[in-house]
């Protein structure tokens, strides 16, 4: 067991260690501080970063990440033997540059995630608060509703829709998004219940106001935080899920780019051209990480229980 | 305890009533997308083939019967195991998707016990010295487990093994040596998952009052842990870990299968929905939702043995 520096709780206490320990017991607490928050806002920054690049795509992308050039193909990148820096990470198996579609790829990848995403919370919101709030047999009925759909077999229905449908942008987002709302669903239900029953409630209640008045303005900013983590955790997974449809040839297509679709093209070259697959795989990795980084950390700082206590990860 | 007698099978009741609406409401959506959205014909038949075709075709299959009529044909053909003909292989579909059950079942029951124990020894190690370097390494390793989508890290695994590692073999099915890739590719992200729950759990119990009074009675700390803490921990495991198994089953093994040219039902689904195969789609989606249904079935006996409060409540 590590030992744990006892904080300076009365001015009393504080006289027992002179000045010069307090000083360095303060360092030692906020370089921990510090430590710990650094990996946080790197992952902040990363997270940053991949949207960023995802916006700015149009303007940053050094090719038209469609553009065939046969005669290219599989370049490797440009500080690789027989590189050269007009395609910096080299080309895929039909030519195209590698850089350009990792950057369109970010565009899609993120686009479909925070979409689906904003699906997911709406549906969840909408469903948690009336369950939570109004009860009885609404309860009820939502709750089984949400049981049901999590036991289906998410990839498999997105699979049996995909392959019926020509697979949309929005039909890709209307399958991640209805396939994940129970969970905001359960949790926006558990803070509501409690929340129902709290001063402010009642004295809204007493003063006249209405159920959606109540959940718009008393409910729905108490629940923020929480939800805010939620989704940002859930933003993480949706870019797996994506990932792994367009992988499997049943989300985005080509011409278009996601990074789980440059991956599946280009899963037959690995041995001898790594890059195509490399590149978007860290991507993926790195984004993906850095959000559930950054939910850890929403989690810690935003919950006062956890706040003071070890930091959790 | 007559009324535990009486609230078990009530219990039991409501569950295996839970089990029979998701089955039905997998088989709803089925046939929804199957036959009322999708138009099989269409599918089915070439694009320059004429009107009077298109209609035999759908009178030969009862395509032109009110809605009704055709749900109750294929509820009552689904309950005598007929799934319809798998046009790719002109053999029922039924049949062609039992004989890759084994194949899967395998795959996910390797990698499941793999991440079920390893998660377990992991998550208790890291637990019992929190913020050790026993444990960072842990803590950060689960974190990168999380965060890498199973097809690419399967990538990698057969670039570095068919680089370096002469006669493991990257594809196919047949000896143990064909299982240890895709184990490890399927076992990554639940054994990273599994192992944060182990970890926060066991290291809330061992701050509870009976693990300083086991340690105090004499008791080993190998066995204050093994006979009181992971017992009392268990239920968020048992939760969790039953959410992993549904997840492996229910989607993830199919990248890690499309990868290995692992011979199981996911491998079958991309393949069907290459061949446009429905009856061969339809029978993975039923027979995977079965599957889903049975592990939700015994997760909550377990639960309901482990917590009487849910037993008896």
């Amino acid at each position: 067991m590590t030992a744990v520096t006892p904080e300076p709780t009365s001015p009393g206490l504080e006289r027992v260690i002179d000045a010069a320990e307090y000083r360095d017991r303060r360092l030692a607490r906020a370089g921990r501080m510090v430590r710990s928050e650094k990996l946080a806002i790197a992952a902040l920054l990363t997270s940053g970063f991949m949207i960023l690049i995802a916006i700015a795509a149009p303007v940053i992308a050094p090719h038209d990440p469609a553009a065939q050039d046969i005669l290219q193909r599989l370049r490797p990148p440009a500080w690789s033997e027989g590189g050269d820096w007009s395609h910096v990470l080299g080309t895929d198996q039909l030519g195209r540059d590698v850089l350009s579609r990792l950057l369109y790829g970010a565009r899609m990848s993120l686009f479909i995630a925070f979409a689906s995403v904003l699906v997911a919370v709406s549906i969840g919101v909408v469903m948690g608060m009336l369950s939570g709030y109004i009860g009885r047999w609404v309860d009820s009925v939502i709750m089984e509703l949400a049981d049901i759909f999590a036991s289906f077999p998410g990839i498999l229905v997105a699979i049996i829709v995909l392959s019926v449908f020509n697979p949309s942008i929005w039909l890709i987002i209307a399958v991640l998004g209805i396939e994940g709302w129970m969970i905001q669903a359960r949790m926006v239900r558990g803070q509501v219940k409690a929340l129902r029953e709290t001063e402010f409630v009642e004295a809204a209640r007493a003063v006249g106001a209405g159920p959606v008045r109540i959940m718009r303005k008393q409910l729905l900013p108490n629940i923020m935080a929480a939800l805010l983590t939620l989704a940002v955790l859930e933003l993480a997974r949706l870019i797996i899920a994506e990932s792994i449809l367009s992988f499997l040839g049943l989300g985005v297509q080509s011409p278009d780019s996601s990074w789980g679709l440059m991956i599946g093209e280009g899963r037959d070259y690995i041995t001898t051209a790594w890059w195509v697959v490399a590149f978007p795989g860290l991507a993926i990795v790195l984004t993906v990480l850095s959000l559930n980084l950054v939910s850890s950390w929403l989690r810690t700082a935003t919950d006062p229980f956890l706040r003071h206590g070890k930091g959790a990860s | 305890m007559a009324s535990s007698s009486r609230a078990l099978p009530a219990f039991l009741l409501r569950r295996a009533l839970h089990s029979v609406v998701v089955i039905v409401a997998a088989v709803v959506l089925v046939f929804m997308v199957t036959h009322v959205v999708g138009d099989p014909v269409q599918l089915l038949l070439p694009l320059e083939a004429t009107e009077e075709q298109r209609d035999q075709m759908r009178d030969s299959f009862g395509l032109n019967d009110p809605v009704l009529t055709q749900f109750g044909r294929f509820v009552g053909d689904a309950l005598q195991g007929d799934l319809g003909e798998s046009l790719w292989q002109r053999r029922p579909a039924a049949e062609v998707v039992l004989e890759r059950l084994p194949a899967t079942l395998l795959l996910v029951a390797s990698a499941f016990s793999v991440s079920l124990i390893a998660a377990l020894v992991l998550g208790t190690l890291a637990a019992l010295r929190p913020g050790s370097f026993a444990d960072k390494l842990i803590t950060t390793t689960s974190l990168v487990g999380v965060s890498i989508p199973n097809f690419f890290l399967a990538l990698m695994l057969v670039l570095l093994v068919a680089v370096n590692v002469k006669g493991l073999p990257t594809a196919g099915y047949g000896t143990w040596q064909h299982l240890v890739l895709p184990t490890l590719a399927l076992a990554a992200l639940s054994t990273g998952r599994i192992t944060q729950i182990v970890r926060s759990s066991v290291i809330d119990e061992m701050s509870k009052p009976y693990v300083t009074a086991a340690r105090a009675r004499g008791a080993s700390m190998a066995r204050t842990v093994t006979r009181h803490v992971l017992k009392n921990a268990a239920i968020p495991i048992v939760t969790l870990s039953g959410w992993e198994l549904v997840r492996m089953l229910a989607g993830y093994m199919v990248p890690v299968e499309a990868v290995f040219s692992w011979p199981g039902v996911g491998l079958l689904a991309i393949d069907a929905v290459e061949q446009f195969d429905f009856a061969v789609i339809q029978a993975v989606v039923l027979l995977v939702a079965i599957m889903v249904v049975t592990v939700n079935f015994v997760i909550e006996l377990l639960y309901a043995w482990l917590n009487p409060r849910i037993r008896f409540g």
